[in-house]
C-alpha cells in the first residue's frame, strides 16, 4: 500500500500542494488532468527523482521519503522514450535484471518470461531506433517490470502510440493489473481513464481536488472541473431550497422532485441529451418548463449541439431531425422541458 | 519572364557562392599542396632513413598519445560535471577551461615553466622522485597537455549535455548505481564526442610548437625540429621533414576516424 500524507512539492516556479492520496495493493490508480496539473512532478516525487518540500511518501507503512529512486521499490515509466538507444531490446531488459542478481539461468529465465508477458519476444535482438511507439513502451515497459517494482508508475504510456496500439497495450495494462500489479497512471485522456482505473484522482494546477472509486468520480463528481473533465458541461451548484426544488445562482428555480438531499449545496447535473425541446410553449403545469434563447449552434459527431441562455448558459443536444425538422436556428426562443428524473444531484458536503 | 529572372539571380549567387568557397579551400590546401609538389620525394625517403627524424616523430607521437590519455582521466569526469551538475563559479570554469587556446602558445610555455621548473615545488617533488621535468618527454608532456586540453573538455561536454538526462533518470530508477548509470549509459552514449575530444587532443598537441619549445628544446618533437633545420639549414632542409611529419599525421587521423566510424555504426 503506497500512502502519500501531505505532500508539497516546489519545482521551479510551480508548486504542488497538500496531495494526500492511498493507493491500496492491486489498485489500478489514475491521475487524471489537464497537461500543466502536476502529474508528472507528482509521479517523480513518488520515484524519488524529486524530493518533497514537506510530507511523507509511505511505502507499506514505511517513510520511503528520502530513499534513493532506485531502492524504493516503485517503477516509473516515463512518457518520453526511455529505451537505452545504444542497447539492444535483450540488453535493454538485461541492464534492469542484472542490477538484482549474477545468477545466469534466473536471468535468462526471467527475461524470457517477461518478454512473453509482454509479447516482444520477436524483437529482442532489435535496436530502440528501429521500433515502433508502441513497441518502443513495452519494451520499457518489460525493462521496467523485470526490475519487479512493487508499485508501476505510468506517465501518459499511451501518448506515443497509434490507435490500434493503444487498445492493445491497454489490454496488456489491464491484464498487468489483474494478475496483482499495483499501477499509478496518469493520464490527460478521460476515455483512457476511464477504461483501466479502479481508482480516479483529479488533479488541476498542483491539487488533487478530488478522489475516489472510478464510479463516484466520474458519475458523480463534486467539482465543476471534474465534471468538465468528464464531458459534462451542464454542471452547476444549487442552493438545496429542501421543498423539493434548487435554486440556480440566485436566478434558475429547477424542480427535483425529492427532499430526500440534506446538504445545502449540491450539484446538479443536466444531461445534454435529456433536455426536451420545442419551438411552442410547453403546456405551463408540465414542471421545468423554460423559455430560453439559443446563443449558438455547433456541430458534432451526433449533430448538433445548441447552446441556450435560460437565466444560466446550458448546452443541448437534440434530436437532429428534430432541429431540421423545426428549422430552429440563431437567435430563435424555444420552450425546454427538463424532466426532475434526468437530473443527476450530487450533495457537497 | 520573372521565373527566368529569378533563375538567373539565383544561378549568378550560386556561382559566387561555390567561387569564394572555393577561395577558401584552395587557402587551406595550396601551401599543403605546394609543400608537397615542390619537396622531391628523394629528398623525402632521405629523411625518412635519418635517425633523428625518425626519432623525433616516434617521440611526438608518443608524448602526446601518453599525454592525451593521462589527462582525459581526469577531463572527462570534469566535462561531466560540467555538462550535469549546476555549482557556482561555473561559467567561470568554463572560460577558464578555454583560456590556455586564447593566449599566445609562447606565453602559455612560460606558464608551465614557472610551475615545473626545479625550483618550484612541482619540479622539486618530480626531482626527488627521479623525474626530470624541463628539457624532458615529461615537460614536454605537460606542455602539449596544457595547450590541449580544452579540444578535450569540450568535446566530451557537449557529448555529455546530448545524452537526455531522462535516461539516467530512467538507469537510476531501475537500481542502477552511479557508477553504473555513468559507464554504462552516460559514457556510451557520449562516447563519439569522446573520441572526437581524444583526436583532436591528441592532434593538437603532436603539432604544438610554442609552448614545448620553451620547456623543452631537446629532446626534439618534430615541430621543434622543422624549425631548427629551417633556421639551420634553410627551407630546403626543413621542408621534407615537414612533408614526411604531415604524412604520419594524416595518416593517423585517417586511421583514428574510420576506426570511431566503424565504432559508431556497430553502436
Amino acid at each position: 500500500m503506497l500512502e502519500l500524507k501531505d505532500i508539497h512539492i516546489q519545482a521551479g516556479d510551480f508548486k504542488i500542494s497538500s496531495v494526500s492520496l492511498t493507493v491500496e495493493k492491486g489498485d489500478y490508480f489514475v491521475v487524471a488532468g489537464p497537461s500543466g496539473a502536476g502529474k508528472t512532478i507528482l509521479l517523480e516525487t513518488i520515484a524519488g527523482l524529486i524530493g518533497p518540500s514537506k510530507g511523507t511518501i509511505l511505502l507499506n507503512g514505511r517513510d520511503i521519503s528520502r530513499i534513493p529512486s532506485g531502492k524504493r521499490s516503485i517503477g516509473l515509466v516515463f512518457q518520453d522514450n526511455t529505451a537505452f538507444p545504444h542497447l539492444s531490446v535483450r540488453k535493454n531488459i538485461l541492464f534492469a535484471l542484472r542490477i538484482n542478481t549474477l545468477d545466469k539461468q534466473r536471468i535468462e529465465n526471467e527475461l524470457q518470461q517477461v518478454a512473453d508477458n509482454l509479447g516482444i519476444r520477436h524483437l529482442m535482438h532489435r535496436k530502440p531506433s528501429t521500433l515502433s511507439g508502441g513497441e518502443l513502451q513495452r519494451v520499457v515497459l518489460a525493462r521496467t517490470l523485470a526490475s519487479k517494482p512493487q508499485i508501476l508508475l505510468l506517465d501518459e504510456p499511451l501518448s506515443s502510440v497509434d490507435a490500434a496500439g493503444k487498445d492493445q497495450l491497454k489490454t496488456l495494462l489491464r491484464n498487468l493489473n489483474r494478475k496483482g500489479q499495483t499501477i499509478i497512471h496518469v493520464t490527460h485522456d478521460f476515455d483512457e481513464a476511464i477504461s483501466l482505473a479502479t481508482k480516479v484522482g483529479i488533479m488541476n494546477s498542483g491539487k488533487l481536488i478530488e478522489q475516489g472509486t472510478t464510479d463516484k468520480v466520474f458519475h458523480h463528481p463534486t467539482h465543476e472541473f471534474t465534471a468538465r473533465f468528464c464531458g459534462y458541461r451542464n454542471f452547476f451548484y444549487a442552493e438545496n431550497l429542501h421543498i423539493g426544488q434548487v435554486m440556480i445562482d440566485n436566478k434558475v428555480l429547477i424542480t427535483i422532485g425529492t427532499s430526500k438531499f440534506k446538504s445545502e449545496k449540491l450539484a446538479l447535473i443536466i444531461p445534454e441529451e435529456k433536455i426536451e425541446i420545442s419551438e411552442l410553449p410547453i403546456e405551463n403545469k408540465a414542471v421545468n418548463t423554460f423559455k430560453a434563447s439559443i446563443t449558438d449552434i455547433t456541430h458534432n459527431r451526433n449533430g448538433f449541439v445548441l447552446e441556450a441562455d435560460f437565466g444560466v448558459k446550458l448546452y443541448i443536444q437534440p434530436n437532429s431531425e428534430l432541429l431540421l425538422k423545426n428549422q430552429i436556428s440563431l437567435k430563435n426562443e424555444i420552450w425546454l422541458k427538463i424532466e426532475p428524473s434526468v437530473l443527476k444531484i450530487i450533495e457537497i458536503n | 519572364m520573372t521565373q527566368s529572372t529569378i533563375g538567373f539571380k539565383i544561378n549568378f549567387f550560386r556561382l559566387l557562392l561555390t567561387f569564394l568557397a572555393g577561395l577558401a579551400l584552395l587557402f587551406i590546401i595550396a601551401p599543403l599542396l605546394g609543400l608537397i609538389i615542390h619537396t622531391s620525394p628523394v629528398s623525402i625517403a632521405e629523411t625518412a632513413s635519418d635517425k633523428e627524424v625518425t626519432s623525433s616523430i616516434w617521440l611526438t607521437l608518443w608524448t602526446s598519445m601518453l599525454a592525451t590519455l593521462i589527462l582525459s582521466l581526469g577531463a572527462i569526469p570534469l566535462a561531466y560535471l560540467l555538462a550535469r551538475r549546476n555549482f557556482r563559479f561555473k561559467r567561470m570554469v568554463s572560460g577558464i577551461i578555454d583560456l590556455p587556446i586564447v593566449i599566445p602558445h609562447s606565453a602559455a610555455g612560460i606558464a608551465v615553466l614557472s610551475v615545473i621548473s626545479r625550483e618550484t615545488i612541482v619540479g622539486k617533488t618530480a626531482g626527488s622522485l627521479g623525474i626530470e621535468m624541463v628539457g624532458s618527454p615529461a615537460g614536454i608532456m605537460v606542455a602539449m597537455a596544457f595547450v590541449s586540453l580544452p579540444f578535450l573538455i569540450n568535446a566530451a561536454r557537449d557529448g555529455f549535455s546530448d545524452v537526455p538526462v531522462r535516461l539516467e533518470q530512467a538507469a537510476q530508477n531501475l537500481g542502477a548505481s552511479s557508477i553504473r548509470v555513468f559507464f554504462c549509459i552516460s559514457l556510451p552514449l557520449a562516447w563519439k564526442n569522446i573520441v572526437s575530444g581524444l583526436i583532436m587532443m591528441f592532434a593538437r598537441g603532436m603539432s604544438e610548437f610554442g609552448a614545448v619549445i620553451i620547456v623543452a628544446y631537446h629532446p626534439m618533437v618534430t615541430p621543434v625540429l622543422i624549425f631548427e633545420r629551417f633556421g639551420a639549414f634553410g627551407l630546403n632542409y626543413a621542408k621534407p621533414v615537414a612533408v614526411l611529419f604531415i604524412g604520419v599525421c594524416l595518416m593517423f587521423f585517417i586511421l583514428l576516424r574510420s576506426f570511431t566510424k566503424d565504432k559508431s555504426q556497430h553502436a
